[in-house]
Order: structure tokens, then sequence, then C-alpha cells
């Protein structure tokens, strides 16, 4: 093992492909959207006889370079920044970081051009075909969670912060989230339990490896950016507990209009709905965090992405608990209102908070000021007031899909009504679109001419303390 | 034992029973419900369509049938992100047919339920729509026959491919 933990690598070097990776995987991912949104709205739009710029092809190829590309690697940045700023040591190999990160940018590529071939299982965020799956789990997953897992194991304090609890095990969580989804590639299960094996493991993608990373990134950044410490650890111990309980077990609920058994639906809705708990613990732990500190939203750029992420997560959760019930689900299944809801959980709430985390870190590790405030700031309006009139559109068109399903009109009859709420989706759409290439533009900038700014050493860290 | 170690072993635990518990005890009872006649039909005409390595690019290779062919490509192009192959259970009855039941989606692999519905439901467009010509037209200009769709127009599709996507909607009951 010598040869990975030899330092010939600077501290910080993980981290900082990571993060500007994941924000080149941001730029192209929504990039791939014009072509799924300008289609829905004007289907003819591009040329026909191009199979690569279909709407088919091109959808499951912008949902994996938006989460497998952009959340995952931001994620990854993250844990490689904070894992050893809390363990107060350094990151147990910055060579397998770098080579983690280079990896992952191959396995990136190999995404995308069996994706767009249309080379993939047929099950939806399990699309990916079983050698790419074998490369996902040895050669992103595994190494990620191995350099967390050694960090967390050689740290020079007693107890673990939140957040490392959540790093820890969301890295063991995905690993068998990821293999237990992609069984189906490897045995002959089919029929109703492959269906039900694919939707468990989209549902844990989400619930075990998405929304705890984002909130343990948050229960770092927000507590050390407003200066107050961690409200509550108790709070911190009844979300984390509630997520591996609650989180791991609603699968079903994707699949509510299915004959899969009455009392697996039952029981998912119940689990859905005890979310909640999970949800307001952290949504209210982060809230009370910056009591008195409250002047810093508009004045800090990375609280400001931060907390606006927290604060999506309460419509957010309220929305998932309610509309898994079978009083609502079997009204808006399948309609936009979905793909609002999805959006609002992975562009609303666990993209802004990563954001903010990598407008924070990245300048950090990179020992310089952010190039332009200005623009960050143009960023985060574009992409907030971008998202909220994309999702204000879709929540709407989901509506009518939905009253059009209670009436049974002619299907077309619906495409047709709904037709201003994808014009409405792809131009808002555009103002997210464009927000994302200021971004990177202000980070290289950031990276060559930002001003030089002598930061503490990484881990010096007073204001969170390492209370278990 | 130090706190973290408990806490790890806890982890593991939690995060195992609940696997347990939907994983084992919902696949298991699941994989015991005995397949209809049509579900076994079906598999024989269909086979198991997604990406395989005796086909690796997606073309049908070695299918049995001309409809399973079909289905591969229904795959390939991505017409189940827009098409579910489920009705659902409180309303569509009349407009797309019965809902499947437990027994009827057993065997297929992949099942392609789908979760974002744009398009009518496809489940039993074999017995609700069997003009072939139709498909035809619709899939090279869906405007044609249909104002207002907002479905692609699959102009690359070589002939081939056209004809197998039809004998895979045909084979929808
Ligand atoms: C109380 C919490 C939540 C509950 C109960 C919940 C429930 C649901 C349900 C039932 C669906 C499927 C609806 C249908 O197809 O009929 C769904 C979809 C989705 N949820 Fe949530 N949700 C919650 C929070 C979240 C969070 C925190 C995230 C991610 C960070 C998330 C991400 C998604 C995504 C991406 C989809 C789309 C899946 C698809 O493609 O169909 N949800 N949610
Ligand atoms: C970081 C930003 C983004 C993330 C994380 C994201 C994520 C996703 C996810 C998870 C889905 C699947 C939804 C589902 O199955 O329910 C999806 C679909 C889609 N996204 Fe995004 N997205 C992002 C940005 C955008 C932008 C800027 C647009 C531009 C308009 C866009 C347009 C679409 C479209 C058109 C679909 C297909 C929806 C459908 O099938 O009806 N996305 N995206």
């Amino acid at each position: 093992m010598s040869f990975l933990t030899e330092n010939d690598y600077a501290e910080g070097t993980a981290a900082k492909n990571f993060f500007f990776s994941a924000i080149v995987m941001l730029v192209i991912g929504t990039m791939l959207a014009i072509i799924t949104s300008f289609r829905l709205a004007w289907p003819d739009i591009f040329p026909n006889d191009i199979p690569w710029l279909h709407f088919g092809r091109v959808r499951p190829v912008h949902v994996h370079f938006v989460i497998f590309g952009w959340i995952f690697m931001a994620f990854a940045g993250a844990m490689c920044y904070i894992t050893p700023a809390l363990c107060k040591t350094k990151l147990w190999s910055e060579r397998l970081g770098f080579w983690n990160c280079w990896a992952w940018n191959i396995g990136m590529v190999v995404v995308f051009f069996t994706l767009i071939n249309g080379l993939t299982t047929g099950r939806e965020y399990q699309d990916l075909i079983w050698p790419v799956d074998i490369y996902v789990l040895l050669f992103m997953l595994l190494p990620l969670a191995v350099n967390v897992w050694m960090t967390m194991l050689s740290r020079r304090v007693e107890g673990l912060y939140v957040t490392l609890w959540f790093f820890g095990a969301a890295c063991l969580f995905i690993i068998l989230t990821y293999f237990i989804g992609a069984i189906p590639d490897f045995f002959p299960v089919t029929g109703l339990s492959e269906a039900y094996m694919t939707w468990w493991h989209a549902h844990n993608v989400l619930g075990l490896w998405i929304t705890p990373v984002s909130a343990a990134i948050a229960y770092y950044i927000i507590p050390k950016i407003s200066g107050n410490t961690l409200y509550s650890h108790k709070i911190g111990h009844l979300h984390f507990w509630s997520i591996a309980a609650f989180y791991s077990t609603p699968g079903a609920h994707h699949l509510m209009g299915a004959p899969i058994p009455e009392w697996l639906k039952s029981f998912a809705s119940v689990s859905g709905v005890l979310i909640m708990i999970p949800a307001l613990a952290f949504v209210v732990n982060m809230l009370m965090t910056m009591k008195d500190k409250w002047w810093m939203f508009t004045k800090n750029i990375s609280l400001q992405w931060a907390l606006t992420g927290v604060l999506f997560a309460i419509p957010l959760n309220i929305q998932g608990a309610f509309q898994q019930t079978r009083t609502l689900n079997w009204y808006i299944h399948g309609t936009h209102w979905i793909v609002a809801h999805a959006h609002l959980a992975l562009l609303g709430f666990s993209t802004f908070i990563e954001i903010g985390a990598i407008y924070y870190g990245l300048p950090k590790l990179l020992k310089r000021k952010i190039y332009s405030l200005k623009l960050a700031k143009i960023h985060f309006w574009l992409t907030a007031i971008g998202f909220l009139g994309f999702w204000i559109a879709l929540t709407g068109g989901g509506l009518v899909q939905g009253a059009a399903k209670v009436y049974e009109i002619p299907y077309i009859e619906s495409v047709i009504a709904t037709h201003p709420y994808m014009v409405g989706r792809a131009v808002f759409g555009l103002m997210i679109i464009f927000a994302q290439p200021l971004f990177l533009y202000n980070m290289v900038m950031t990276a060559k001419y930002g001003e030089r700014q002598e930061s503490k050493p990484v881990i010096e860290d007073k204001i969170i303390p390492a209370a278990t | 034992m130090p706190r973290y170690v408990v806490g790890a072993i806890l982890v593991v635990l939690v995060i195992f029973s609940s696997i347990g518990i939907t994983i084992i005890a919902g696949s298991t009872y699941m994989g015991n419900i005995p397949p209809s006649k049509w579900a076994v039909e079906k598999e024989k005409m269909w086979a198991h369509t997604g990406w395989n390595i005796h086909d690796p690019l997606m073309q049908g290779w070695g299918a049995p049938t001309l409809a399973s062919k079909g289905k591969t490509i229904f795959i390939r192009e991505g017409c189940w992100w827009c098409h579910t192959l489920l009705p659902e259970q409180t309303q569509d009855w009349t407009y797309f047919g019965s809902p499947p039941t437990a027994e009827d989606v057993q065997l297929e692999s992949p099942s392609l339920f789908g979760s974002d519905r744009k398009a009518p439901d496809l489940l039993h467009i074999g017995s609700r729509n069997r003009v072939k010509a139709w498909h035809y037209v619709h899939h090279r200009n869906p405007r044609a026959v249909t104002p207002g769709s907002i479905m692609p127009a699959f102009t690359y599709l070589s002939d081939e491919d056209m004809d197998a996507l039809v004998a895979f909607l045909d084979s929808l009951k």
C-alpha cells in the first residue's frame, strides 16, 4: 500500500481535480438538456436523421452526466476535502484520489458512448450495461470509499463529527445499493422482482447517497462559514439513524401503479412518510445553526447557495411524502409533476448545496479568493430564477396531465395542452444552462488570476468540535 | 470497544435488516408468483432483450423472433422514456386497456413499465391499432398522422429495424 500513501502529490490535488471535473460535467450535463427540453417543446427543431440528437438517446445521457458526473464527482471532491479537515489529518492517498478522479472521467466517456448509442439495460437509473457496472463499482465507487474510510481510520481526533458518519456510511450504502441494483444484469432475475430491484436501486441512490451526502456537506459548511457550532448533535443522531432506517425501505413507492403485492405498497407508503423525520431533523438543525447569523445569508455566496438548497429541502420532502400516498400518487404518477420533483431534489436541493461547497472549498484549496463575486451572484440568480420557473412550469404541466388522466380524454389532447408548459420549461431551463459556464469560467479564472490569500492549512479547524 | 466501532456495527446491522425486509421479503415473495400462460408465451416470443454479450450493439442479433428484435430496438431508441407499458390500476382502463396482473409480467426482462409518461400507454397497442401501414407512416413522420404529437420522427431507422419495431408493437396484445 505504500505506493498509494507515499506523498508525491500536493495536499488537495484529489479534491481540486474532482471539483473541476464536476463543474465540467455540470456544464456538459445541462447543455445536453437543451436537446431533451427543446425536443419536447418543438419536436422537429433538430435534424431528425441524426440519432444522437434524438430525445430517447440523449435523455439518459443527460441524467447520467448530471448525476454520475456532476453530483457524484462534486461529492467525491467534497469528501476528499472535508474528510481530512475533520479528521485533522491528510487525505489517506492523494494519489489514489487523483487516479480515482481520472478513472471517473474516463468512465463518463464510456457512459456517454454506450448510452448515446442506445446500449442500455432498459432499466431506469440502472441503465448502464454490466461491463460498465463493473467499472463503476471497481474504479469509481470503491477507491473513493477506501480513501474516505482509510482517512477516517488514520484520524488524529477522538470523535467523529456528523458529517463523517454520513460520509463513511454513505460510501458503504452506495456500493451495496449499486451492486444490488446491478444483480439483474448478472443473474436471471426477471419479472416483478427485477422491476422491484431496479426501483429499489433508484430509490436508494437518492436516499442513501445523494440525500445524506448533500446533507453531510451542509453540516460542514454551514457551521463553518457562519461561525456557529452545530445547533444540536442529538438531532444529528436522529437524522442519521432515521435516514438509515426509513429511507432504505420505501423503494416500492415508485411502483404504486404496478402489480406488486399490496402489502409491499403499504409498507413503502408508510415508511415513505416517515422520511419526513430525517428530512425535518436536517432542515431544523441547519436553520437553527444560522441563529443570529442570518445577515450572512445574502453576504456570503457559499452560504447563499447552501442555505437555498436547505430551504428547497422543505417543499421537496413535503411533496415527496404526500405524492407517494395512494390518495395522491394515482393522480400525478408518470406526469411532469414527478420530473419537477426530481429536479427540485437534484437541481434544487442537492446541486445548490454542492455549488455552495465548491464556492467555499475550491478557493481555499487554490489559496486564492473567488475571481468575481459578481459573476457568482449572477450565477446564483440565473440558476435560482431559472429553476423556479422550470419547476412551476413542470408542476403545472403535470397537473394538466393528471386531469387528462382522470377524464380519459384522447391522449393527444393532453400533449397539446401541455405544450406551453414544455416551452416554459425549455426557456427557463436555458437560464440554468447559460449560468453554468459562468461558474466554470469563474473558477478557472480563480485558479489563474484570483487574488492570493494566505489560507490556513486545511486541517486547522476551530469551529467544528469533534464531538460525536 | 470504541464508540465508532459500535456505531459502524449498528450501521451495518440497520442497513442489512432494511435490505433484508425489502429485497429478500419483497423479491422472494414476488419471485414465487407463478407466470401466467400469456407470460410464458411472451417470454418465448421476446426472450430477454436488454443489452447482452451476444448482441453488443443492440441490433437484435440472434433474436428468436422479429418481435424480439423489435423489443431490442424499442429499448435502444428509448421509446420507453415516453411510452409506458403499464396501464395504471386506478384509471386508464377504457382507453389503454386493463392493467397487467402480477402473473402477466413474470419472466419478462426488462419489463419497461416506464416512469414518465408523455405518450400513450402501449401495453395493448397490438389490440388497439393493427394497421401496420399506419405505424410505418407514424414512425417516419408522426405529425403526418397525429397533428400536435411530440413524438420524434425516426427517419434514420432502417427498413429492417422498422419491420421489427412494428412486429413488436403488433405482439403487444
Ligand atoms: C419525504 C421524502 C421523499 C419521498 C417520500 C419521495 C417520494 C417519491 C416518490 C413516490 C417518487 C415516484 C413518484 C412516481 O413515480 O409516482 C419520487 C420520485 C423521485 N424522487 Fe422523491 N421523495 C422524497 C424525497 C426525495 C429526495 C430527498 C430526493 C433526492 C435528493 C428525491 C428524488 C427523487 C427523484 C430523482 C425522483 C424521480 C424518479 C423517477 O425517475 O421516476 N426525492 N419520490
Ligand atoms: C444539475 C442540474 C440537473 C439535474 C441534477 C437534472 C436531473 C434530471 C433527472 C434526475 C432527470 C430524470 C427525471 C425523472 O426520471 O423523473 C432529468 C430529466 C430531464 N431533465 Fe434534467 N437535470 C438538471 C438540469 C436540467 C436542465 C437545466 C434542463 C433544461 C431544460 C433539464 C431538462 C430535463 C429534461 C427535458 C428531462 C427529461 C424529462 C422527461 O423525460 O420528461 N434538466 N433531469
